[in-house]
Order: C-alpha cells, then structure tokens, then sequence
C-alpha cells in the first residue's frame, strides 16, 4: 500500500483506450483488438451471480426458514452422508436450523453490508482523496496524517468497542468497516489526483474560469471513476471478510440473524464432530471473496494498468 | 568514401497481428548503407520508421509485431536467420542503437560506471575480476572522454538522475559504441534535446564517425537535422520509401511530390514570410493500404494510374530514386 | 503603433521558487530563480514571440501573465489592470480576455468530456447566454478552426493531434478573448500539421486581431509568426527586438549560438557555426554578473562581476550585453 503514495508516473502521452466503467457488466463485448485482455474470469462471475441472486431472492430460494428451530434435527450432517437427511440438504446446525437457508439469507447481510460499507468507505475516501490531492498544501497534509492515524487504528479493537457503547447491529457494523475502509480509499484516489492535476487541462479549466470545486467535479471525479470501481471490487473482499470477523467476535449482526461469519462462530465448538456448520459457510466466504479479488483483479487489468501494484 | 556496404534492408515487411486487423506499419522497406556514411530515415510519425529499425536490430515489440518477408544483411549475412542467441553476440557489436529518450535508456537505480562496464564486460565476455576491474574503469573513463564528457572519473559513481539530459544521451552514446559496431542505428536521438545541445550531440557523432569510420541510420523528423548530418536520405511514406537521394539533390530538387510537400512545409530561417504550404488530408490507414501510390489521395498530381497501381521505382538521378508514375526517369 | 495602455504589460517580474528540506521544521536550502527581472509589452492583435532553451523561465513566464502563479515580486497587467489578487466578477473578467493553448495535445483535453463540452466551458462558467446560444457559438467555433460541427458529441480519444490543437485552440477562443498564449502550440505536431496549425493561428488572427504570446523554442516557427521577438537565457531577457529586424542582426552571443544551432534545413547554407560549451548552469545558483559568461565566446573580465543591463542597440533592438555598453 506504501506505494500508493506516490503518484503513478505519467508515461507518453499515448492515445489510451476508452473503456466504459459500465462495459465490465458485459465483458463478452470486450472490442476485438485489444491486446492484452486476461481472460475474462466466467467462475468467478457465475459465483457471484448465484451470491447475488441468492441474496435478493432468499424468500423465494431457501427451503426453510432461516431462524426457526427444530431442535429435534439438530446437527444434522448434509444430504449426502451418513444419517443426513432429505430435508436438509447442507446439513442443520446445533439449534436444527437448516444450514443452506441459513447460508441463503446470510448472503442478504453479507451483501448489503458490503454495499453501505463501500458507499460510506469508499464515497469518504474517494471526497477526501479528491480534496487533499486537488488542492494539497496544509489540507492535504492534515488528511494524509488522518489517513496515516486511521491506519494505525486497531479497527477490531474499535468496532468491538463501538459495539459495547452503540450495541450490536447493521449500524454499527456498517460504522466500523467505514472506518476500516475510508483511508486506502483515501490514499489511492488522492495519488491518482496528483498525477490528473498536472495535466494540461486542468490548468487550462482553470484558465477558462472553473472554481476549484467545478474542477473537482468535472474534471477530477470523472477521470477517478475507473480507478474508484477497481477499489469498490477489491475491497468487497475486505469487507465480507470484515463482516465475518466482527460477527464471529459478536460485535456485528446480534444472532439470531444469519449472517456467514455468525454461522462459523457458532460452529466452531463442534468442528470435531459436526464440521459442517462451520466449514460450509467457511467455505461460502472463500469461495466469495476469491471469486470477487479475481474479478476485481480482471477489472484493474482492464480499466487501470497502471494500478497493478497495488 | 567507399562504397562497401555493411547494411542492407531488402523488401522488408513488418505487420502488426491485431485481432481487428493487421497494421502493415512496415511494408516492402528496402535501403542499403555503407561504411562510413550517414542514412537518413525520415517521415512523420507512424510512416514506420522506428519500426524498421527495432526489425533490423530484431527487438520487435511485444504484442503481435512480425517480420514476415525481407532480408537483413548484415555484412552479407542475413540476421533475420539468426537464432536469438547469436543475435545477442551481433547486437552492441557489431550494431548498436541510441534511442530519443536518454530518461528510460538508462537504468536509474545502477551508477553511469555499472552500467558502462557491463556492456564493456559483455563485449569482451569477460568475468568481472578483481584483474580486470581496473582495467574495465579504465576503458570505462576512456569511453566517457571519447563522448567529451568533463571530469569522467567522477562522473561513474554519478547517478542518472544527477546529469542533465544531453548528459545522459552521451552515456547513451557511450555505451552503444562501446563494442565498436560497424553500424549504429539513432532512433530521433537528438529530439528530446534543446537545440544548443542537440548541436554539441550531433558534432559529437559526427566525430565519432569519422574517427571509427560506422555508419550511422539516422532515425528523424526534422529537416534541419538531416540536412547537418546525413550524407543519404531516404523519406518514407505509410510503410515505404517513396524516395531516397543524396542530400543535397532532395533538398535542392525533391521528386516525389511527398518530399516535395513536405519540405515546403517546413518554416524557414529565411526568405519571405507567409503562409506555409500543407499537405491536406491524412496518411492513409496502414490496416487499410491503398492498392495504387499511398500519397496519391493527398497528391496534386495524381492520376487514374496512381490509384490503380503502386508506382515502380524510377531513377531520376545518380542514386537517386523515387517511386512515382508523375517523375521523368533521367 | 496604437496608443494607451498596451493589452499585456510585464512589469519587473520575478518568481523565485524556495527549494526546502524537511517536512516539520523545514529548512530553506535556496531559491530557484526561474524568472528574474523580466518586462515586456504586448499591444491588441500583434504576435510576441517568448523563445528559449528549457529552464529560461518562459514557461513560467507564461504561467504567470495566465495567473496560474503568483510572481514573487513585480507586476502583470492587462489593460492596465494588475492581474494578481483579483477576484470575483474582475477576475472573471481577465479569465475572458486570457486563455491559453498548451504544448501536448493529449494532455490538454479532458479524456472523460466531449469536446463541444470542453469548447463551451468558458461560457457555461461565465454563464453566457443560454443553451442554444452557447450550442450556437460551439458550431461557430467548430468550424472557424476547421472541424465539422457534429464533432462536438465526440470525446478526445477520437481525434487526431493535429485535430485535438484545433480543438484546444476552439476553447480559448471561445470567450472571445483578447490575448491566447501560445506554449509550444506546433511542437508536438508532425510537420505538414503543423504548418496548418500555424496557417489557421494566423487567419485567426487577422479575423479576431486576437494578440498571441507565443512560447516556442523554434525559431522558424517565431520567425513566420511573431511581430516581436524576446529571448531569454536562466530567467533574464537577454535580447529582444522586432522580429525583422532581429533575424537580420542577431547581437546577443547568446542568440547567435541559438541562430548559429537551429539546423538550417540546407546543407551547407551555414555561415558562422557556434557549438556552445557546456550545459546551461542550475537557476539555484546562477552564476554571476552577466549569467551567460561561462559559455560565451567573447567573455571579458567585467562580465562575470558586473550584470548587464539590457540597452537599445537600434531602434527597438535591445541587448543585455557588455559588448554593447558603448554603443
């Protein structure tokens, strides 16, 4: 992340590509020609694709509901073992609750967590990157030392404490992993800045007149854009990994709510002997936060070359 | 000056491979130089004049470049049959390449000294002993007093980022004559440069010339400089060499009706002021080459048979060539 | 020439630039004197051309009269009217008057906004006229620089150089201003485009007697275009004179090596050819008396204690030069 200080350097002025932010959504229609695609990465967009479907259709999708306790099925292993049941295809956990909707519903809170958290996170960092890069001098060096203090943070140490004071809950959550994300959203967007204001038409926007805040806004923002959804995507990771250990730690979603990193916590006792209430959703997160960093990594390749260090 | 030549480029083709089409940036490109003499490669950017000398040096860029027709010979011998490694030998050898931004030419985190006696070391195969240490700065010094830079012996431990760019272009210099090649190809060596510099850098491979007796094809866009430093010019067109001369006669008396345009075109130092000849239009698409004369949708002159069919080349002089149905043959 | 004020006047400016160590306590190790002293005058609808070798301070300079820097002392007035400090509705008013065309086409449009956005900026900031009139006044513009109107709805990406200069210059016109300073406006450009560009700044001229100041390190390109010719050496103006008159009687050593390096396009057309030594020294520590004296051919004793001022040789013509103390 160091290297995100500095500003990537201008190479030639070469006539650069225009790719649409919006043209990831149909990467099939990539033009022809350009050279150095990586392959589109289909697994990882059919992962998320059934994440996501999942998660604005768990009513319709889960068999069972997500809360209600049969404790006369508990612990049952998935379908396909030993002593597991038709009825619940992924096995139920300690409560008899069936694990595949709880899995399901789960999703809904891993998504829309994600979505506020990189609203917040993100659209504070993206502000103050913007701000402090456009017009630097002492109100850049004040927010960059706030960056620099939000890094040394101890964010768990915070959200479990905000979890005490505020009380559990999406609020709460949401607060945190704002905090957690805000600054290297903040970092990278400001490097980028520096290197767009020494462009020719920025001087020149100045020239015809535009008050520093219309030059952040028309010139600046829309030329940070790409860079900006390449940070949204690689830190949806961060964030659904975020979420997992704050409700694991019990400073995140109150139960009995599912949510995935809940659903390992409370399997983690009996990992011995019932596995799969933790290793199933354990496996959903991995699954999740691979398929979306390949993504993301495919997006930054496509869109911003120059970020590839990050 | 003999006529022996050391170079020859014959029919030269170099494509582009895109998904959306192939870029003929290099197409049918054929010069030959000689010892001791300075060729002139001139036209505007993407004519494919850069590309014909990464072709003849084989360091093609990434990403769908080949040579897919032509010789090279280089002393007889046609290098395009080379395998890399014996390519490796020939190049800083026996030919050599100065590139137009001495910034990226140079490696910024190794010192001057470093980075000239590796190439020192490699020219003569030789391990890097405590023996030949001394030896090897020694030379090292000598190459950096052969491109007249001031105090070399400080200068070694020196840094890229410490020396200003004409600076840094003779280290260029240096280290691509080091192993005494026979030819060295100046890819718009100067351009980066101011003109006072860009002086003191041309009178210096001028003399280094005459003194190893190389030659030198000299990669440009500008006029002036051609007209300083090269004894041959040869002005390419989308991909071609639509006429190539002796300096003098393509000054005084340009054939083609390109050169012709183009050196009209040029602001003068001196006679009247006015408005500029221009060339209207734009070079045709190199993925979509016309069949006939490639100037011809620009040209003044052009007739039916230009858009129909490639003009043979005419010799409208003693070496001197154009390819153009409108000029009379001498 | 006319009478009143001229349109620009530089008036004794100077900018020093601190160089400093440390982030906390930091430490001023010196100052970079990228423009020292320098004056100069610019009447409605002529051409001065600025010309010199990079690090003479003409870009900044330009960067000043376009007040994107403050100058550490002196003055820039256009009109008659100081330029730094203003504000508001007065400073708004100067932007109108002034606008600028950059060297590096690809950098000087915003890749994101189309180009009859770009064009219309200046108007839509200074909120001049509504839609229609500024719609209006972007295809007015579009084609006095010699592009199709329906180009406006295309982004930057999708022209050419030549096209994107054309493009750059529409935007500063488009307040109608009174002066564009010109910063290496043809270097970047191929050589049969940039005589058109030099064509089309011309007719420009003579339609809108808009005054240019054109920064450029080529003299042929300064000799077809400029009225006036200042050439500056490590920030100081080291000779300037009508443009005419200064291609037939170049005075200044260094201007002579300047002449003397332009690569006369025919060979063998040279007469005096005066390869400089060296390399143009650091502005932190310029050197003494007359700043050019290390690499001059005709350095006496007084040269490097006492600093030259610049003297009128011939009407008009004027040279910071102890060669020319007494004439």
């Amino acid at each position: 992340m160091a290297l995100a200080d500095r500003p990537p350097s201008e190479g030639p002025a070469l006539p650069r590509p225009r790719i649409s932010v919006w043209r990831f959504l149909w990467p099939s229609r990539a033009k022809p020609g350009f050279r150095r695609t990586a392959r589109v990465p289909w697994v990882s967009i059919a992962i998320i694709s059934v994440i996501v479907v999942m998660a604005l259709f768990a009513p319709l999708l889960a068999p069972h509901s997500p809360i209600d306790q049969t404790l006369r099925d508990k612990l049952l292993p998935p379908t396909w073992m030993a002593g597991g049941s038709d009825r619940y295809f992924l096995g139920t956990d300690a409560f008899g609750r069936d694990i595949l909707s709880r899995l399901i519903y789960g999703a809904r809170v891993s998504l829309v967590v994600a979505l506020l958290a990189l609203t917040a996170g993100g659209g504070v960092g993206l502000a103050i990157g913007i701000v402090a890069g456009y017009l630097g001098g002492a109100i850049d060096s004040v927010l960059m030392r706030l960056v620099d203090a939000a890094f040394t943070f101890p964010a768990i140490l915070f959200a479990l404490l905000l979890a005490v004071t505020m009380g559990q809950g999406l609020g709460t959550l949401v607060i945190a992993i704002t905090l957690l994300l805000w600054a290297s959203f903040a970092r990278v967007i400001r490097g980028e800045v520096l290197s767009l204001r020494q462009r020719d038409f920025v001087a020149l926007a100045r020239v015809r007149g535009c008050s520093a805040l219309r030059i952040m806004l028309t010139h600046i923002l829309p030329n940070v854009l790409n860079t900006f959804m390449v940070l949204v995507t690689l830190n949806i990771g961060v964030v659904i990994i975020a979420e997992a250990t704050l409700s694991f730690l019990g400073a995140g979603i109150p139960p009995p709510t599912p949510t995935w990193g809940l659903m390992i916590s409370e399997g983690r006792g009996r990992i011995a002997d019932a596995w799969w209430v933790a290793l199933i959703p354990g496996i959903a997160v991995t699954l999740m936060v691979l398929s979306v960093n390949l993504f993301g990594d495919w997006l930054r390749d496509r869109l911003d070359p120059r970020l590839r260090q990050l | 000056m003999t006529s022996e030549t050391v170079l020859e480029v014959r029919d030269l083709h170099t494509h582009f491979f895109l998904r959306r089409g192939v870029v003929k940036a290099v197409d049918g490109v054929s010069f030959a130089l000689r010892r001791g003499e300075v060729l002139g490669l001139v036209g505007e950017s993407g004519c494919g004049k850069s590309l014909t000398a990464l072709s003849v040096m084989r360091l093609l860029p990434k990403g769908g470049a080949r040579t897919i027709k032509g010789e090279v010979l280089l002393d007889g011998e046609n290098i395009l049959e080379h395998t890399p490694a014996k390519m490796r030998e020939i190049r800083g050898r026996r030919i050599s390449m100065v590139l137009q931004d001495p910034q990226t030419s140079l490696n910024p985190v190794f010192s001057i000294g470093d980075q000239l006696r590796e190439a020192i070391l490699r020219r003569k195969r030789a391990p890097y002993t405590r023996a030949s240490r001394a030896e090897v700065t020694r030379e090292a010094v000598a190459a950096l007093r052969r491109v007249e830079i001031a105090a070399p012996e400080q200068r070694l431990d020196q840094y890229p980022h410490q020396m200003s760019g004409g600076m840094k272009q003779r280290v260029v210099g240096a280290i691509a004559i080091s192993g005494e090649p026979g030819v060295l190809i100046a890819d718009e060596p100067t351009t980066a440069l101011d003109v006072t510099i860009q002086l003191q850098y041309l009178k210096l491979l001028k003399r280094l010339q005459a003194e190893t007796g190389m030659a030198i094809l000299f990669i440009t866009h500008d006029f002036g400089v051609v007209g300083r430093m090269c004894d041959r010019v040869a002005v390419m067109y989308a991909g071609r060499i639509v006429e190539c001369g002796p300096v003098r006669q393509i000054f005084e008396a340009p054939s083609h009706p390109y050169t012709r345009a183009l050196i009209a075109s040029v602001p003068t130092m001196s006679g009247p002021v006015g408005r500029l000849a221009t060339i209207e239009g734009q070079p045709p698409s190199l993925m979509d080459l016309p069949v006939g004369c490639r100037f011809a949708s620009r040209c003044s002159l052009a007739e039916q048979r230009c858009l129909d069919v490639y003009p043979d080349t005419v010799r409208v002089g003693e070496e001197h060539t154009a390819d153009c149905w409108k000029v009379v043959p001498a | 020439m006319s009478e009143g004020p001229p349109l620009l006047r530089v008036e004794g400016v100077r900018k020093y630039f601190a160089l400093t160590k440390g982030i906390l306590f930091t430490q001023t190790l010196g100052y970079i004197k990228a423009v020292d002293d320098v004056s100069f005058e610019i009447r409605a609808g002529e051409t001065l051309g600025l010309v010199g070798e990079s690090g003479c301070g003409k870009t900044t300079t330009s960067r000043m009269i376009l007040n994107l820097e403050e100058p550490t002392e002196g003055r820039v007035l256009v009109d008659g009217e100081p330029i730094h400090g203003l504000k508001g509705e007065a400073l708004s008013a100067y932007r109108a008057k002034v606008q600028a065309v950059f060297q590096d086409p690809w950098s000087s449009l915003n890749p994101r906004m189309k180009v009859g956005r770009t064009i219309a900026e200046a108007l839509i900031v200074n909120a001049v006229g509504d839609k229609a009139r500024i719609h209006e006044r972007v295809r007015e513009l579009l084609l006095q620089v010699g592009l199709r109107p329906e180009q406006a709805q295309q982004y930057p990406h999708e022209f050419s150089g030549g096209q994107r200069q054309r493009v750059a210059l529409a935007a500063a016109l488009a307040s109608r201003p009174k002066l564009i300073v010109l910063d290496e406006p043809v270097s970047a450009l191929d050589v049969s485009i940039r005589a058109q560009m030099m064509n089309l700044l011309k007719d420009i001229q003579t339609q809108d007697n808009v005054a240019y100041l054109l920064v450029a390190h080529d003299l042929a390109t300064v000799r077809h275009m400029a009225d006036h010719t200042v050439v500056m050496y490590l920030g100081k103006i080291v000779e300037q004179a009508p443009t005419a008159s200064l291609f037939e009687d170049v005075r200044h050593p260094y201007t002579r090596a300047l002449f003397s390096a332009v690569l006369v396009a025919w060979p063998g057309r040279q007469e005096e050819e005066i390869v400089l030594k060296g390399e143009v020294p650091s502005p932190l520590n310029p050197p003494s008396g007359c700043r050019f004296h290390p690499r001059c051919a005709w350095v006496m004793p007084r040269c490097s204690q006492q600093e030259p001022v610049l003297r009128e040789v011939s009407p008009g013509h004027a040279v910071a030069c102890h060669l020319f103390d007494n004439a």
